[in-house]
């Protein structure tokens, strides 16, 4: 494949200094990175040091060292140290391993999951409310409340809180404030104050967190950066290791990081990015102003690339309108600078990649009563286009992973392949789901229950024989006697059948009906096996679960997640010496849970590559870098997409009094006014403004995903009712638009 | 080196070496790891006894540790000899205190509870003690606030700074002051921090001495500066004593050093060992510098030349690696002294050689979980393809942690091999047995309120019961449930009886009425006497094996020497042992285990201190995630440094991060040339991309191996 406009100058051009690439989306960056990477290495010019890349998922790591290093294999060159790929965190965590020290950590500190962290901050609000329930209630709306109520609001509240203080104490550490200084600071600070609450909790946290001897992600960061400041041999170190520095996804980096990338790079550093893209400011502080301004310092050079051969030229054409009447016609004034004036161009004719062509207009809307029938509708759709165009790639994209899991239960009902992109995903956490329904019945073998739910999981789903792949006939049959099986086991004494006196089942107490079934000879088949499990020592836990993964032949990728899970329960019981066997199959099972990070890790290392006749399911947000040739944007409401100031927000909690119904809002600016003594008007107002901004942006990432076909859906729910939803002002105004090309390409 | 100044030969001859005469043979063998130092002292040894006529109980013989310790006394049954003094020093020093313990009240005045045997804490129980401390200031006071770290590991870095101390002769009221002065960043925090650790180590330290309770450091203390200062105590040490051994001089601690260097003048025959390249055992105190400053010309000097354990490629590439590890290495003092014994080891045999017939580096893959079961499918294709025995094989992990050891366990159980893992000792309660009896015990102590665990009652069950486990776990949910307390109910209602089984009850029914006597008993026995009694009355019946009666030994000694010491503290020691138990103490190591283990024929799984000191030589050494950092740790803590706590460290200059590199450096080049040294045949190795805990391996040491063998990418 040839080189486009922007792509060759960086490959053929940049061998040192500042320089950005703004990329449209669809405008191959990874691929000209590639290149340029390789480049590099062909001509020696890393020498001394290596090329280091930093990226935003583990997945794009993976998807980049594989690229580089097949382009490498492929002009015969044998560097697998010449380069780096790492997340920023990975980065982080390599620079602290260094001189734990230095920061006061143990060797050995772990890095909490975010899970794990939300939980700790739960048991922090725990502790702080048994002294200051008063503190806690003031912030709710109490008037007109049944007591009934009232205890519903307050663990909702306490919920919400804990977004509050998780995203407060982030706010901290990115500035470099630790928890007694928090303090300090707002040790002025008189009467009912969000953020007051918040530095109490952040105090407990704080000690919770190291004397568990853990680091959080923001710890993370803030040391590295701190550790390259203040230690010149360290900071020496990483110069001379690193010769160039290479920053994908530029738009999403933070203060901090760009600090220390800056710090790293010494001079020769690479970002690339696109503006219109930036959507993580509400979970990491990003900024992307800091690559705006990147590409406007007098130091960098600018290589831009704007020809994109993804999207078919509609679709191309609604992307471009879209940036139009953002930056041209966005009802709030202020949310019109959300993305900049940046259009996509198609590829030239000559170019082996040319962009998709459709006979039919390729965009469609709709607008639905509930979410039920908008995903009823989505999914007939979708299944609809999978079966007309069997080699084409589909994704169906929502707001939230509820969502995600909602329409995957759909799918599952009926019977179709799809793939879901995320960590807390059924496929990518099978391993850990199986290893939790054993540990569950050995915890309690006499449980009939359990025993079904653990045959029906680890035998049963494993073996091939639920009904993917069956026709209906046989379906039928097995899902009636599983039925009566579940129905037997359920009611059974299990000693009887696993351990039957005199060693032999007593068949008479048992349902003809039941005897009779396939299912049956099946189940007494594994009761050896599920002997086994029951009589393997259990006074070392991490050994049977590594048992259990031998016994049910675990593939490459599970034995992974397997031996973490053995590794981490090391760590869990010696925390929680109470712990049982139940405790850690609750865990296990829980959708969310500790493992979910290192099962992801294992699963991208495969790769995920949108394949023809499976259908994606996964967020916009995980959506990013990613293409498919149809793709659903789903949940257009004006709550997940608000345009106007007087839409209902994610983030505001009609159960706390007025003036305190945006809590995030309210602390932030808060801090500001502490650190700076600036007091910002209105500071709920410009907080409305940034989310919309972003969710614009979000809008545009899912637009410009697809290639071919493009389905934007929403509803409007209880029309006049208080919890009415209104479809997102966007989708309204696209519908129009739509309407109005679909007739001219009609004509 | 700076040890030599007297008369320098080569040994040409080991044998005119073990021949020399009793009386005025004062030397040092120096030479590499796998030289041969241990082996010829060993045949000297022997060689006085037997035929020198020496008496066996005036030489003292001081090794390394109990493995060392284990293969003398395999090696040295002697015919019709007496007592037989071959120990550690810390052996020594509690023996001679213990033995001489009046004579130290003498000229100790701070030890309270005169009218008592000393007591000696284990590591572990120190660390007990301090991290109760620890834990309690830190939730109430505050103490330590800005340490990301458990009590109990803060505990054990105050435990080591007390015996690295102790060893080198700096006062305990001085380690947090020396430790803060030689930071290159102070600050408000760490200047507090330390304060905090003067302040727990001075509670902690006089309340032992007014208990008579010691642990390591004190017992160093104590030993050096009151006992040894004692003339009558002197003369009787050099009465008894006439003949030194010393092995491993260069891992010895300062304070080791000073006591063989007192003894010298005042023996007949000594002979040390000392390897020029070694000094991996730092973190433990261990001191090489002090080592040469004290005995520089203070001995002849006999040269080991050469490796008597692995082949001369092998050898040169050990050197290559040493020096390619300091190439970076600037500073000239140290460097001089190092490349001075980097010279010495030239003498070995150094030609060209290839990498591939010695050396095996094995492509890294993506997972750690791939990488050991790949490890497990090349050590079979070694025993069966290669020819060697398990026993030949050493595997080599930073951690040697569970994971990996079920693992190859796994895969070489299959084929009919075991591994032994030196690396880890088994904690109390991961033994079924131990834990049996640990939950017995909860059951019988309701006072103690821990509560035991539904699914240990049940393991209990199965084990005296003898029934299956979906029974054993219906009566262990009934057993749990009782209130206030766990307790065996009487099972009268038929249901559960039917579901239980009757055959089952009359056992069970004499359990329950041994548990109420006991539990109606006015005061309870001492958990030791406890577990003693259970196992005569109720274990013993049941045709208990060997290894269980093994356990139930290792179970009762550890619990005596806890409470013994524990009760001192006015604390309830039956109690605070079941509470660590579950916290996962680990168990008295039981030398007839070891011994067995280490003579079976097994592979070994180490770490790569724990293979070293072990003085174990493998034909065959595997290296495992070599990319992982964990090759290349740092050499100080958060809150301990024992380069700052030694008897060479310069008061008033800073420790900064250069001198740290360079540390840092110097260990890892130490550790690699020694293992590889100590590899008979083959150096294989094997890494993977993503450690075990999710994140990429960045480690040097990859890196290093890359730089002699061009390694799997060749720029």
């Amino acid at each position: 494949m040839g080189l486009r406009k922007g792509q060759k100058e960086l490959v053929e051009k940049y061998t040192g200094g500042y320089c950005a690439v703004p990329a449209i989306p669809g405008g191959g960056k990874t691929y000209s990175l590639t290149q340029w990477a390789a480049g590099i290495i062909e001509k020696g010019l890393h020498r001394p040091g290596k090329l280091l890349i930093v990226t935003y998922m583990n997945s794009a790591v993976n998807n980049f060292k594989q690229r580089i290093s097949k382009e490498l294999q492929l002009r015969g060159i044998r560097a697998g140290r010449a380069y780096s790929v790492s997340t920023i965190h990975g980065l982080c965590l390599q620079v602290i391993k260094e001189k734990p020290d230095l920061v006061i950590a143990d060797q050995e500190f772990k890095v909490i999951d975010e899970l794990s962290k939300v939980r700790l901050i739960s048991s922090c609000i725990d502790e702080w409310r048994r002294h200051n329930e008063k503190s806690f209630m003031f912030f709710v709306d109490t008037e007109n409340m049944s007591s009934g109520k009232l205890e519903q609001i307050c663990k909702k509240w306490h919920e919400k809180l804990e977004r509050v203080v998780n995203s407060a104490i982030g706010d901290f550490k990115l500035k470099g404030i630790n928890a007694p200084a928090a303090e300090k600071l707002c040790s002025s600070i008189t009467g009912n104050s969000l953020l007051k609450c918040c530095v109490q909790i952040y105090r407990i946290y704080d000690r919770k967190l190291k004397m568990a001897g853990f680091l959080d992600f923001d710890d993370m960061l803030f040391n590295a950066k701190r550790m390259l400041e203040e230690d010149k041999v360290l900071l020496e170190k990483y110069r001379k290791k690193y010769t160039f520095v290479c920053e994908d996804e530029a738009q999403d980096s933070n203060r901090i990081q760009n600090d220390i990338l800056t710090l790293i790079a010494g001079g020769n550093l690479l970002r690339v990015g696109d503006s219109n893209q930036a959507i993580c400011g509400t979970f990491t502080s990003s900024d992307f102003r800091l690559f705006k301004d990147f590409c406007e310092n007098d130091n960098t050079v600018v290589y831009n690339i704007t020809q994109s051969g993804r999207s078919s030229k509609d679709i191309i054409d609604f992307a471009n309108h879209f940036v139009d009447y953002i930056t041209d016609g966005h009802p709030v004034e202020k949310c019109r600078n959300s993305l900049i004036k940046q259009y996509i161009e198609p590829v030239g004719k000559d170019d082996p990649y040319a962009n998709p062509r459709t006979m039919e207009y390729g965009v469609k809307a709709k607008v639905f009563s509930s979410w039920k029938e908008e995903a009823a509708a989505v999914v007939k759709q979708a299944i609809y286009t999978l079966k007309k165009n069997p080699d084409k790639t589909i994704a169906i994209l929502a707001p939230a992973l509820w969502q995600n899991s909602y329409i995957a239960g759909l799918l599952e009902l009926k019977g179709i392949p799809f793939e879901q992109l995320d960590n807390t995903s059924s496929e990518r956490n099978r391993a850990i789901r199986i290893l939790g329904r054993v540990i569950d019945y050995i915890s309690s073998p006499y449980n009939g229950e359990k025993l079904y739910e653990m045959l029906l999981e680890c035998f049963i789903k494993r073996s091939g024989k639920n009904k993917t792949g069956m026709d209906e006939k046989k379906a039928g049959k097995q899902v009636k006697e599983l039925k009566i099986l579940e129905e037997y086991l359920s009611k059974c004494h299990v000693e009887k059948i696993i351990y039957p006196v005199g060693g032999q089942i007593d068949y008479d107490k048992i349902p003809d009906e039941l005897l009779k079934c396939e299912i049956w000879e099946f189940f007494t088949e594994k009761i050896g096996l599920i002997k086994d499990f029951l009589e393997f020592p259990q006074t070392v836990v991490e050994k049977l679960v590594l048992y259990i993964s031998e016994k049910l032949k675990f593939d490459k990728e599970e034995r992974a997640v397997a031996q973490k899970v053995a590794g981490d329960v090391r760590y869990l019981m010696s925390q929680n010496p109470r712990w049982r066997l139940s405790d850690l199959a609750f865990e296990l099972l829980s959708p969310k849970n500790t493992f979910n990070y290192f099962a992801g890790i294992v699963w991208e290392l495969k790769g995920y590559e949108p394949k023809p006749g499976i259908i994606t399911l996964c967020t916009y947000h995980k959506a990013k870098g990613l293409e498919w040739d149809a793709v659903f944007l789903t949940s257009l409401t004006y709550s997940d997409f608000p345009v106007n100031l007087s839409d209902k927000f994610i983030g505001e909690y009609w159960f706390l009094k007025p003036d305190y119904r945006n809590p995030n809002a309210i602390y932030k600016h808060e801090l500001e006014n502490k650190l700076t003594g600036e007091m910002v008007e209105n500071y709920v107002l410009e907080s409305k403004i940034e989310t919309i901004s972003e969710k614009a942006r979000l809008l545009y990432v899912g637009i410009t995903r697809a290639k071919e076909y493009l389905y934007l859906s929403g509803f409007h729910a209880h029309p006049g009712k208080r919890n009415e939803i209104l479809p997102s002002k966007y989708l309204v105004e696209l519908k129009k638009y739509i309407e109005r090309a679909e007739a001219r390409k009609r004509i | 080196m700076g040890l030599e100044g007297g008369i320098i030969k080569n040994i040409d001859n080991v044998q005119e070496v073990i021949d020399m005469p009793l009386k005025n043979t004062k030397i040092m063998i120096t030479g590499a790891a796998g030289a041969g130092k241990s082996l010829l002292m060993l045949d000297r040894y022997i060689h006085m006894v037997e035929r020198l006529g020496a008496p066996s109980e005036s030489i003292l013989v001081l090794l390394l540790n109990r493995t060392q310790s284990l293969k003398w006394r395999k090696k040295t049954i002697l015919s019709g000899s007496g007592l037989i003094c071959r120990t550690s020093y810390y052996g020594f020093v509690q023996s001679e205190l213990r033995t001489y313990y009046p004579l130290l009240l003498k000229s100790c005045m701070d030890i309270g509870y005169r009218d008592i045997e000393p007591v000696f804490l284990n590591f572990e129980s120190a660390q007990y003690l301090l991290a109760k401390v620890i834990n309690k200031r830190r939730e109430k006071e505050g103490l330590f606030e800005g340490v990301t770290s458990f009590s109990d590991r803060i505990s054990i870095d105050l435990a080591a700074n007390l015996v690295k101390a102790a060893t080198s002769n700096i006062p305990y009221v001085e380690i947090g002051k020396r430790l803060y002065s030689a930071l290159s960043q102070k600050d408000e925090t760490r200047r507090r921090i330390y304060g905090d650790m003067d302040s727990v180590i001075a509670s902690y330290r006089q309340k032992c001495m007014e208990l008579g309770v010691f642990d390591f450091g004190m017992a160093v203390e104590l030993y050096h500066n009151h006992l040894l200062q004692n003339q009558s105590y002197r003369q009787h040490l050099f009465n008894r004593f006439k003949h030194l051994i010393i092995d491993n001089l260069e891992e010895c601690v300062p304070s080791q050093t000073d006591l063989v260097y007192f003894l010298i003048d005042k023996v007949y025959s000594c002979m040390i060992s000392y390897n020029p390249e070694g000094g991996y055992g730092q973190s433990f105190g261990g001191n090489r510098e002090y080592v040469e400053k004290r005995f520089s010309k203070k001995l002849d000097v006999l040269k080991l030349r050469g490796s008597r354990t692995c082949t001369p490629e092998l050898f040169s590439f050990a050197d290559k690696l040493y020096s390619s590890i300091f190439a970076a290495f600037k500073d000239t003092g140290t460097a001089q002294l190092l490349k001075t014994a980097l010279d010495d080891s030239k003498t070995g045999p150094a030609e060209q050689h290839s990498m591939t017939r010695s050396i095996e580096r094995n492509d890294p893959v993506e997972l750690r979980s791939e990488m050991l079961e790949k490890i497990g499918e090349r050590i079979y294709s070694l025993i069966v393809k290669d020819g060697y025995m398990p026993s030949d094989i050493a595997v080599l992990s930073t951690y040697a942690d569970q994971v990996t050891e079920y693992v190859l366990e796994r895969i070489l159980k299959e084929k009919g091999y075991g591994i032994f893992n030196i690396g880890r000792k088994e904690k109390i309660v991961e033994n079924p047995f131990s834990q049996a009896l640990i939950t017995l015990a909860q059951l019988c102590h309701p006072q103690y309120k821990i509560m035991p665990n539904s699914d240990h009652v049940r393991d209990l069950l199965i084990m005296v019961l003898k029934i299956d486990p979906v029974r054993s776990a219906i009566i262990s949910g009934e057993i749990c449930r009782q209130k206030p307390f766990a307790g065996f109910p009487k099972i009268d209602s038929p249901a559960l009886v039917e579901r239980t089984g009757y055959y089952n009850m009359e056992k069970y029914e004499s359990i329950r009425a041994w548990i109420k006597e006991y539990r109606e008993m006015d005061k309870p026995l001492l958990i030791n006497e406890f577990f003693q009694r259970v196992f005569m009355e109720i274990l013993l019946e049941e045709n208990v094996n060997r290894d269980d009666i093994l356990q139930a030994k290792k179970l009762i000694d550890s619990s005596k020497t806890f409470v013994d010491t524990v009760s001192r503290f006015n604390r309830n020691g039956s109690r605070d042992f079941l509470e660590m138990a579950c916290h996962g103490i680990k168990g008295a190591e039981s030398i007839f285990e070891l011994q067995e283990k280490l003579t079976g024929d097994f592979v070994f799984l180490a770490t790569p201190v724990s293979f070293l000191a072990s003085g174990i030589e493998s034909k065959v050494v595997i290296l495992t995630s070599i990319s992982s950092e964990n090759w290349y740790p740092r050499s100080i803590r958060e809150l301990t440094n024992p380069h700052v706590l030694t008897k060479t460290w310069d008061m008033g200059s800073a420790y900064t991060e250069e001198l740290e590199e360079e540390n840092r450096r110097k260990y890892l080049a130490v550790l690699m040339r020694n293992i590889i040294k100590r590899c008979g045949e083959r150096l294989i190795t094997f890494e993977s991309d993503i450690s075990s805990g999710g994140f990429e391996n960045n480690g040097v040491l990859s890196e290093y191996f890359d730089g002699i063998t061009g390694g799997y990418d060749g720029t």
